[in-house]
C-alpha cells in the first residue's frame, strides 16, 4: 500500500476542489435563501407601508385643501347673507315684495335637515353688483336702467332708494339703442323711484351634502357639497364631504358648520364659524 | 497538477456587502416616507389651529354685551380638544384688541407662546383687532 506525503495529499484535495465545485455550497445556498427571504419580506413590508403612507398623505392633503376651500366658500357667502345694498335689515324694515319668494331679516339664513340626516344651509341676499336707474320713473312699472348687470325675463330683482325696497319679477326686458335697458315689472311698485336708485338681483343659494353617484377605490360612495340657486340650477362644489351639521345662533348672528371630510379611510372634522356682516 | 479555473462573476462576500448597502438605502427611503407623512400630519394640525383661531376671531367680531366671553371660550375649547391633540386656547386683552392663542400636544409652558411653533406639539398666536 503506497502512502502519499502530506503535501501530495493536500495538493490532491485542493485541485479536486477547483475541478469539482462549479456552484455554491449547500451552506452558502441556504444562507443566500435566508437572506433573500428576509430581504423580500422586508421589501414587501416596506412597499405596503410606503403605499399606505402615500395614500394617507394624499388623503390628508386632499382633506386639508378641501377644508380650506370650504372655509372660504362658507365665510364668503355667510358674510353676504342678508345683503340688501345701500340699506340694512333692521327689526322694523321690510321689503315690498311682489313675488312669492320670502326675504326678511329672519330668513336671510336658514337651515334644514336632509333625508340623510345631514343639514342644508340656505343663504339669501341681493347681488353685490348692481344697475342704476337712469331716469325718474314716470310709470309704476317701467324702469330705465343702466346695463352693467345682464337681466333676463322672469328673474327676481329688487329696486332700492336706500330707504324703501321693492322686490319684483321682470315681466319684460328690452335693450335700447343707447345701451340702456327698459325693465317692465310684474306688478306696479310701491312708489316711483328716482334717478340713481339701485337695482340688484335676488340671490338664494342652498348648500347641502348629497351622493355623487361615484365611488372610490374601496367601493365606498363619494358624497359632495352641492349648491342649488334660485333657478334650481345645481352644481357640485367639493367632493369628499360626508356630512354637514349647521347650527344658526341668532343671538351671536353667526353660523357654526361642522363638516366631516372622508377620503379613503381617513375621516376628519372641520368647524367653520362665520358671521353675517348684514 | 491541474490549473485553477479563473473566477467569473461576483464573489459571495461581494453579494453580501451589496445586499447590506441596499438594505441601508431602502431603510433610508422608508424613513423618508415616514418623515413626509409626519410633516403632512403637522401641516394638518397647523391648518386646524389656524382655522380655530379664525373661528374665534369671527366670534369676537360679533361679540356683544349679551354674550358671555368666558362661556364662548369654554365652548371653543371643547372644539379645540376634539380637533387637536390636547388642544386648548386662550383669549386675552380687551375690546378692540384681543390676543388669541392655541396650544396642542405636550407644550410645557401653556401661558407663553412667544413664538409660533409647529409640529406634533405646537402653539399659534394671533392678534385680533376688531
Amino acid at each position: 500500500m503506497s502512502t502519499k506525503s502530506f503535501r501530495q495529499q493536500w495538493l490532491f484535495t485542493r485541485t479536486s476542489y477547483y475541478l469539482k465545485q462549479t456552484g455554491l455550497s449547500f451552506i452558502e445556498m441556504m444562507m443566500t435563501i435566508i437572506i433573500s427571504m428576509l430581504l423580500i419580506s422586508y421589501l414587501s413590508g416596506m412597499y405596503l407601508s410606503a403605499e399606505k403612507n402615500s395614500t394617507m398623505q394624499i388623503a390628508l392633503n386632499t382633506i386639508k385643501e378641501n377644508s380650506q376651500i370650504s372655509s372660504q366658500i362658507f365665510r364668503k357667502v355667510i358674510s353676504q347673507a342678508g345683503h340688501i345694498g345701500c340699506t340694512r335689515f333692521t327689526k322694523n324694515f321690510h321689503i315690498n315684495n311682489h313675488t312669492d319668494l320670502s326675504f326678511t331679516s329672519t330668513d336671510k339664513m336658514t337651515y334644514y335637515i336632509n333625508d340623510n340626516q345631514s343639514s342644508g344651509l340656505t343663504i339669501k341676499n341681493l347681488s353685490i353688483e348692481n344697475n342704476v336707474v337712469l331716469k325718474d320713473m314716470r310709470s309704476d312699472s317701467i324702469i330705465y336702467s343702466s346695463s352693467e348687470m345682464s337681466v333676463k325675463t322672469g328673474e327676481v330683482l329688487a329696486i332700492s332708494n336706500c330707504k324703501v325696497i321693492d322686490m319684483f319679477i321682470v315681466k319684460d326686458i328690452s335693450q335700447l339703442d343707447d345701451g340702456t335697458q327698459k325693465i317692465t315689472t310684474n306688478e306696479p311698485l310701491s312708489q316711483r323711484y328716482k334717478k340713481g336708485s339701485e337695482i340688484r338681483k335676488f340671490e338664494s343659494y342652498s348648500y347641502y351634502i348629497a351622493d355623487t353617484g361615484r365611488s372610490d377605490s374601496h367601493n365606498t360612495s363619494i358624497n359632495a357639497l352641492y349648491v342649488i340657486d334660485e333657478n334650481q340650477s345645481k352644481n357640485e362644489l367639493l367632493e369628499g364631504i360626508q356630512h354637514m351639521q349647521v347650527d344658526i345662533d341668532d343671538k351671536k348672528g353667526g353660523v357654526k358648520i361642522v363638516l366631516t371630510f372622508k377620503t379613503y379611510d381617513l375621516e376628519k372634522n372641520w368647524i367653520i364659524y362665520a358671521v353675517s356682516r348684514n | 497538477m491541474m490549473k485553477k479555473i479563473p473566477q467569473q462573476g461576483f464573489s459571495y462576500i461581494e453579494i453580501l456587502i451589496s445586499l447590506v448597502i441596499m438594505s441601508i438605502m431602502l431603510l433610508g427611503m422608508d424613513s423618508m416616507g415616514l418623515y413626509a407623512l409626519q410633516e403632512e400630519k403637522n401641516a394638518w394640525l397647523f391648518s386646524v389651529a389656524l382655522n380655530q383661531i379664525q373661528n374665534m376671531s369671527e366670534i369676537l367680531k360679533k361679540l356683544s354685551d349679551e354674550n358671555n366671553l368666558e362661556e364662548l371660550i369654554s365652548d371653543w375649547n371643547l372644539e379645540n380638544s376634539d380637533l387637536l391633540p390636547k388642544g386648548k386656547g386662550t383669549v386675552t386683552g380687551y375690546y378692540p384688541i384681543y390676543t388669541v392663542s392655541i396650544y396642542w400636544g405636550n407644550v410645557k409652558d401653556r401661558k407663553a407662546c412667544q413664538q409660533n411653533r409647529l409640529g406634533n406639539n405646537g402653539c399659534l398666536r394671533e392678534q385680533v383687532i376688531i
